[in-house]
């Protein structure tokens, strides 16, 4: 099943709540909004860090501007028109380029996630001689994928896969070399054919999800469709 | 009207001539840029204060005898000009003094050399020239941005996040000015990167006052970037 490609499908996604919603129901776009910036952290980390700040110190300006994102919106400043992958990467580059001399301090952003993890992350995925540009880019077409597999490990867990799930998780976005299926099912104590079918299953299944987390940022089926190559070409320039 | 038109190099190759603004933004110039045009005639192994006359003197007859004027309004950026014709003043001077009696008016010297710009190390007179070019320009937007904090009324903030400027600071140091200046780590991390963005911009202003199109700023920021890792 394909949910996503009906139009009317959109409608409780969230960006496309935010773009509805505009100038109706203030309270739920900021916080349709909010929620979407916290959940985008990674890309906006990565991009500090490839302005050359330590670790903790990026971890403090993500914070800082998604504080700033939130005071914004609650504050009445109009709601973002346009994709929202461009749109806090607009705010991000307003916000770092800011007056200096004018100090507000921020809160703490609720969600924030540990340093050590953006940085485990960041220490993994960076690509050497990237733009910051290319960093927010590339890290966020990656967090796009990385929330697709943690909600594929979620349903495994649910349905008691856990161990199915990991052993063909390597193979979501390769295929095996001949031997590996037999293997596996060796190790999971099935029969071949199953795992065949597993896969292929997982495979749909992740696809589904990776098209629901890109759902949550564009506003139509189309926006969808230009989304998902922009993210996919991020990923590919850097192989 | 293009936004390269009123930088000093433009006005001062416009005019060619003699007009008083022509003259004002020349001699802005010649001031920034007189550590750079030092440290060359340095690393050519002048004693020092051979050098700082050379260098005086040079300065007073670019300005008195308009050598601007033999630029080529069309191309070419002011470091380059500087240089060619600082070279040639000092072959010059060399001539001056050998025919003036054997031996020559200006010693040279190679044992009480400066060492931050003596001919120590193996670069060249040239290289040195680059980078005592880029801290000319570091220093000048840095000036600039000291003149926009005072005015407003921010210098003590200033002076304190300036030291992050150049070296990225680590964690201890940010702990500790924060708790200094009674903020929240947060802030005078966004503070910094704004104030680092600020410096970026105003060299980018720098640079356009000796240069006279984009191709021409671009390279100089390069030029900039290979001598100054701060601003990469």
């Amino acid at each position: 099943m394909n949910s996503l490609t009906a139009s009317q499908n959109f409608t409780h996604t969230r960006w496309s709540m935010v773009q509805r919603l505009r100038g109706s129901s203030l309270a739920e776009t900021r916080r349709a909004i909010a929620e979407l910036a916290v959940r985008y952290w990674y890309p906006v980390y990565a991009y500090v860090r490839r302005c050359g700040h330590t670790p903790d110190i990026s971890q403090d300006i993500a914070q800082a501007f998604l504080q700033h994102i939130t005071d914004e919106l609650r504050d009445g400043c109009s709601v973002p028109h346009g994709k929202f992958r461009l749109w806090l990467l607009l705010r991000l580059n307003a916000f770092l380029a800011g007056e200096w001399r004018e100090l507000t301090d921020a809160a703490d952003v609720d969600g924030t996630p540990p340093v050590a993890e953006m940085e485990s992350r960041d220490r993994s995925e960076h690509v050497p001689g990237e733009s910051a540009e290319q960093a927010f880019q590339r890290s966020f077409a990656l967090e796009v994928l990385s929330r697709g597999l943690r909600r594929l490990r979620s349903e495994a867990i649910q349905t008691g896969h856990l161990d199915m799930c990991e052993a063909l998780e390597p193979f979501l976005a390769r295929d095996p070399v001949p031997g590996q299926y037999d293997d596996m099912a060796h190790r999971l104590g099935i029969r071949t054919v199953v795992v065949v079918m597993a896969l292929k299953r997982l495979r749909q299944r992740y696809r589904e999800l990776v098209r629901e987390e890109l759902a949550d940022i564009v506003s139509s089926p189309e926006e969808l469709e230009a989304e998902q190559q922009v993210l996919f070409a991020a990923l590919d320039r850097d192989r | 009207m293009g936004r390269f038109d009123t930088t000093r190099w433009s006005v001062v190759l416009r005019a060619r001539g003699e007009p008083a603004d022509a003259r004002a933004a020349l001699e802005v110039l010649c001031r920034t840029y007189r550590p750079p045009v030092l440290a060359f005639v340095r690393s050519k192994g002048y004693a020092a204060d051979v050098a700082e006359d050379l260098a005086q003197a040079f300065f007073t007859r670019f300005l008195e005898r308009g050598w601007h004027s033999a630029a080529d309004p069309g191309r070419g950026r002011f470091r380059s000009f500087l240089l060619t014709t600082l070279k040639r003043f000092l072959i010059d001077a060399d001539v001056e003094a050998a025919a003036l009696k054997r031996g020559g008016a200006y010693r040279f010297e190679s044992l009480d050399l400066d060492d931050s710009i003596g001919p120590g190390t193996s670069e060249s007179p040239e290289r040195v020239f680059e980078r005592a070019w880029a801290h000319a320009v570091l220093d000048a937007a840095f000036a600039r941005l000291r003149g926009e904090a005072e005015r407003a009324g921010k210098l003590a903030l200033f002076e304190r996040l300036s030291e992050f400027l150049i070296e990225p600071p680590d964690d201890a140091d940010y702990a500790r000015v924060a708790a200094e200046l009674n903020l929240r780590r947060n802030t005078l991390a966004v503070a910094v990167h704004r104030l680092r963005h600020r410096l970026r911009e105003l060299v980018r202003a720098e640079l356009m006052e000796t240069t006279t199109d984009d191709a021409e700023l671009e390279d100089e920021l390069r030029l900039l970037r290979s001598s100054m890792a701060a601003l990469s």
